[in-house]
């Protein structure tokens, strides 16, 4: 008994809109490696951002699913008005229900959806490019990510912090070029923890799912750090870095 | 896409890849790298089991997708209206937008009680029924509170105001400056514009 996810055979398609790709199936894998916590999680309000095909949205709604019997309210925004109306048709194809609002990232939903998202996923466009290309009409501004491809990115992820709530997780798609330890860094001290849960080598690109939760611990760690060196706290410390991906991060910090 | 694909900005290739080098077609590549990983865990009993589930059968065809793309259309429900509000620079209060309705379907919706009472914390109740009355739906009683939800009949009052009442076409109007974002085929149009921001 698999899971289902979005058929590549039910997609629909607009030649201005970004088909599923190599990151867009990492980003599927990894929430289906993660899909009993993800029902566990029990999450009442599910987002993506930026949706393009609407392949990862459908999947998520599929693989949540039936035996998730609570039910979520899913809403997928994208600034391309050709890729909001291809994951509308994406998602009626499957039999799927999803929100689905033109916007730029969250304008319009981030005063009364804060602090109430409880699943955010972002496939964001993180291809480093000339700057002059981010957030053009078109196609390229699912791909066109400016230097480091992180335009886009680094505008994202204050939204999704106001957005997320206590127990909210985010998922998000970056490329190696995209500095994944420095935004791991940067979330930290929001209080997030966070996990690469995939890496995946492609014929083009390396791509690390990254997942950041809200840790009371972070924080305090994070805080600690700045304010006073106190000798106490070592087993703090300690809780922290629970992922191999912190001690990796830690170890950079040495030296 | 296209850049993505000429590699101009990528990676060197990781080992699997090469194992995979004679998979065509991105979508079989992925799903099999997935399928290793899961026999290298010992979820799977062959690397190449998962495979099938991708593989187009008779029902799965493009036409049968064109079929199904004429049943279950769902467009903007009241619940997504309750959750936006105008962000225009300088606009300290822009909800509940209000509603200009061309045109509204109502469709049926699968009755989930766990599902709102979960949204029933999140909703702004007097924007719901406000809302709903420019739909023409009033049914909804001025307040709620929360022990209400024991009611049946209460409960599917509010799954049709929140859930059933689609707007099709049309416009939300924000309330202190009267600027329109459309409603095009059910969908919210809430971008602004440059001088807005």
């Amino acid at each position: 008994m698999l899971p289902k996810i979005a058929r590549i055979q039910l997609m629909s398609s607009h030649p201005q809109v970004y088909d599923p790709c190599d990151d867009s199936f990492a980003l599927v894998d990894a929430l289906l490696a993660d899909r009993s916590n993800l029902i566990k999680h029990r999450p009442s309000i599910c987002m993506e951002i930026g949706c393009g095909s609407g392949y990862v949205i459908t999947s998520l709604s599929l693989l949540l699913g039936k035996e998730y019997s609570g039910g979520a309210y899913y809403i997928a925004t994208d600034i391309n008005p050709h890729a909001v109306t291809v994951t509308r048709e994406t998602l009626e194809s499957h039999g799927c229900h999803a929100e689905v609002v033109n916007t730029d990232i969250a304008l319009g939903l981030e005063k009364r959806l804060a602090r109430s998202v409880d699943v955010i996923v972002v496939n964001p466009p993180y291809v480093p490019t000339p700057e002059e290309e981010v957030g053009c009409s078109g196609i390229a501004a699912a791909w066109a990510g400016g230097e480091n491809g992180r335009r886009v990115i680094d505008r994202i992820l204050p939204v999704a912090d106001g957005l997320l709530s206590d127990k909210g997780w985010l998922y998000l798609v970056t490329l190696a070029a995209n500095n994944p330890l420095e935004l791991c860094l940067e979330m930290r001290k929001k209080g997030y923890a966070s996990r690469i849960i995939l890496q995946r080598s492609t014929e083009e690109e390396s791509l690390h799912i990254i997942k950041f939760w809200r840790d009371s611990d972070v924080l305090m760690d994070a805080n600690e750090r700045v304010t006073v060196n106190k000798t106490g706290n070592g087993m703090a410390s300690e809780s922290a870095a629970f992922s191999p991906f912190s001690i990796w991060r830690r170890g950079n910090q040495n030296v | 896409m296209d850049l993505k694909e000429e590699g101009r900005w990528g990676e060197p290739k990781g080992s699997s890849v090469s194992i995979l080098a004679r998979l065509e077609g991105t979508e079989e590549r992925s799903c099999c790298l997935f399928n290793i990983f899961l026999y290298l865990v010992g979820l799977s009993t062959s690397p190449s089991a998962f495979c099938l589930r991708r593989r187009p059968t008779p029902s799965q065809t493009p036409i049968a997708a064109a079929v199904q793309l004429h049943r279950g259309v769902v467009r903007m429900r009241l619940l997504t209206h309750n959750m936006l509000s105008s962000n225009i620079k300088g606009v300290t209060n822009g909800f509940p937008l209000l509603i200009e309705a061309v045109k509204v379907v109502e469709k049926e919706v699968d009755f989930n009680e766990d599902f709102l009472k979960n949204m029933f914390v999140k909703v702004e109740w007097k924007a719901l029924v406000e809302a709903s009355r420019t739909l023409g739906y009033t049914e909804l009683p001025e307040s709620a509170e929360a022990s209400m939800l024991d009611s049946d009949e209460f409960l599917r009052k509010f799954h049709h105001a929140l859930l059933e009442l689609h707007l099709e076409d049309g416009a939300l109007v924000c309330p202190e400056t009267g600027r329109k974002f459309p409603v095009s085929k059910g969908i919210p149009n809430m971008l602004l514009h440059e001088d807005e921001v």
